[in-house]
């Protein structure tokens, strides 16, 4: 033991999307990794999706030790996840040590006996084919396999330290009864105690929540905490990291139009190119048209334009921007805009969130929209939405292209919103467009609340709309309380006495 | 088919094991007394042949494969309760 004290224990990359970013470079090498869960947690896919990416990016050869499914059952299982592990097989790049319980063979017990035949079984599978990497799953169900468990627990303990010598690294998944509680059953971590993952699928506000934690690296960094992860069809599993591990700012003082000439000029310039420009406002307002306008203004400047729509179809977005004078299937030609217009409720927000990280990957626009992001409120938890919002923000700004994303107010009046409330403090320019009710008449008022890094206007300033889109007039001078959706109209005589209250 | 043929007993082992070593005499007695004449016992020494282990999905040892008559059966641990090995050799 004092061999690992004085040299730093190496990573291994397990190529395993994001998971490598909150284990810092991995798991252990060498060692052996509990990965525990409940049933349904997807322990099994991550234990094949660790030797299938060390096959797939190192070519690295591994040894699936099953002591549950049958190798058929996983053959055809991972075949979804895009991983054929039968021509892998015959690349003899995996290997099966089959220990699955088999309906024919009734077992009986007498006596005193060991798990040495298993061992023997996992060595000479490694050595045939080289191993780097070997996965069990699950431990857990040795335990009902044999009566005796005191012999089990003790030729558990024999295995996992023959592992160790083996120099190989192990991943072992082990079942847990409950999401928070006891790390495994049958107390299997006092084998393995160095270094274990915890995969959590929980029921949050009556949706499925998967968390992964890395609970303990003996003698190696980690991030803490529960990341969200989610299962892809043709991915396995992908974790999203948040913005602690991601999030590089590098403040850029370059400015890009808004997209409208009076709001560049209310954000004194533009916005910064590497900003997260939050638009809040209640429907109906001119959010979808601030947008368009944002992308079209990007578009004109041969900018690439990526545009990700959750409340209106592609045939509603492009005749409503016409309707405003913007003209989205010219800048479709032109190879400038991307639009993709996707129903919130067909993916989990992990799901969602993975597929805007790709369009941004694929497509590498030179600024985004979200329109709205509210809109994807519904489709998570509460907890599962912040993190959405973090991680969905630190990605666009790990770009350092302008994201612009727009938040609905639940109220017409306006007032706060949970999308707000996750991201106005990563943001770093808000603008609010609100519904003013003077006089009877309902107008519209728009304001610059705040601009990180630069002067910007402080006035409420009254909009309207037409074909040619959105026109920012003056400033809304005898009305007060807009911003707190209770306006009350002064008469002019008391608005020019307070404006010249504060005039030195 | 003889009578010495019809039983095909083949026993997973250790070699150094002392397990293993009382499981042979435990069959041999326990056989002899069930069938009445010596019964041909195939050891199998684990570390010598781990190609075989991984066809009969052996994962303990000593276990006690009962290749016929059919079906396979088997049994785990150094077979030291008679009756129990009776039963199966009876069974």
């Amino acid at each position: 033991m004092s061999e690992d004290q004085k040299t730093p224990v190496e990573k291994l990359v397990t190529g395993i999307e994001g998971f490598d970013l909150i284990a810092q470079g991995g798991i252990p090498k060498g060692r052996t990794t509990l990965v525990s869960g409940t049933a349904g947690s997807a322990k099994t896919v991550f234990a094949a999706q660790f030797l299938a990416e060390g096959i797939r990016k190192d070519g690295a050869p591994g040894i699936f030790v099953t002591f549950e499914e049958t190798p058929e059952d996983i053959r055809k299982n991972m075949l979804s996840m895009g991983w054929s592990i039968a021509e892998w097989e015959e690349q003899s790049l995996w290997r099966f040590v089959d220990t699955s319980p088999h309906p024919e063979i009734d077992v009986i017990e007498t006596g005193e006996f060991d798990l040495g035949a298993l061992l023997v079984r996992i060595e000479y599978a490694a050595s045939q084919i080289g191993a780097q990497r070997i996965a069990i799953d699950s431990l857990g169900a040795i335990f009902s396999r044999f009566a005796n468990t005191s012999i089990v627990r003790s030729e558990l303990h024999r295995l996992a330290s023959a592992l160790k010598v083996m120099g190989v690294t192990v991943v072992i998944t082990t079942e847990r009864t409950q999401e928070y509680g006891e790390i495994a059953r049958f107390g299997v971590e006092e084998f393995v105690a160095d270094n274990v993952i915890i995969l959590r699928n929980v029921l949050e506000d009556e949706k499925r929540r998967r968390t992964i934690e890395v609970l303990k690296f003996r003698g190696a960094g980690h991030q803490k905490g529960e990341y969200p992860f989610t299962v892809l069809p043709d991915q396995g599993v992908v974790v999203i990291p948040l913005s602690a591990i991601e999030l590089k700012q590098r403040s850029s003082q370059a400015r890009v139009t808004s997209g409208n000439v009076e709001l560049d000029r209310m954000c004194g310039g533009g916005f910064f190119r590497d900003s997260l420009i939050l638009a809040s406002g209640a429907t109906g307002c001119g959010k979808t048209l601030m947008t368009a306008e944002f992308i079209s203004g990007g578009a004109d400047n041969g900018e690439r334009c990526l545009l990700l729509a959750y409340e209106e179809s592609r045939e509603q977005l492009i005749r409503n921007a016409i309707g405003w004078g913007i003209d989205f299937e010219k800048h479709e030609r032109q190879g400038l805009l991307r639009v993709v217009c996707a129903y919130p409720e067909s993916a989990g927000l992990e799901d969602h969130l993975i597929r805007m990280k790709r369009e941004i990957d694929q497509f590498k626009p030179d600024r985004v929209a979200v329109d709205s992001v509210t809109a994807l409120e519904r489709v998570g938890s509460r907890n599962g939405f912040r993190e959405f919002i973090i991680s969905l923000a630190s990605f666009v700004k790990h770009h350092e292209i302008p994201g612009l994303f727009t938040a609905t107010t639940a109220t017409l009046m306006g007032g706060p919103s949970i999308t707000e409330a996750h991201f106005s403090s990563i943001t770093d320019t808000i603008i609010l467009l609100r519904y003013v009710e003077m006089l009877g008449e309902m107008r519209r008022g728009i304001t610059v609340l705040k601009m990180r890094g630069s002067k910007h206007e402080k006035d409420i300033r009254e909009y309207s709309i037409d074909e040619h889109g959105m026109h920012i007039g003056k400033p809304f001078r005898n009305v007060v309380g807009i911003l707190s959706g209770k306006p009350e109209y002064l008469s002019r005589e008391e608005a020019d006495r307070m404006g010249n209250m504060f005039q030195d | 088919m003889t009578k010495e043929s019809f039983y095909r007993f083949r026993l997973y082992i250790v070699g150094s094991g002392s397990a293993g070593k009382r499981a042979v005499a435990n069959f041999q007695k326990v056989a002899e007394i069930v069938y009445g004449y010596h019964v041909d016992l195939e050891v199998v020494d684990v570390q010598e042949n781990p190609a075989l282990l991984e066809e009969d999905r052996i994962l303990a040892v000593p276990t006690l494969v009962r290749l016929s008559p059919a079906p396979v059966r088997r049994i785990v641990g150094d077979l030291t309760n008679e009756h129990t090995l009776q039963d199966f050799l009876g069974g």
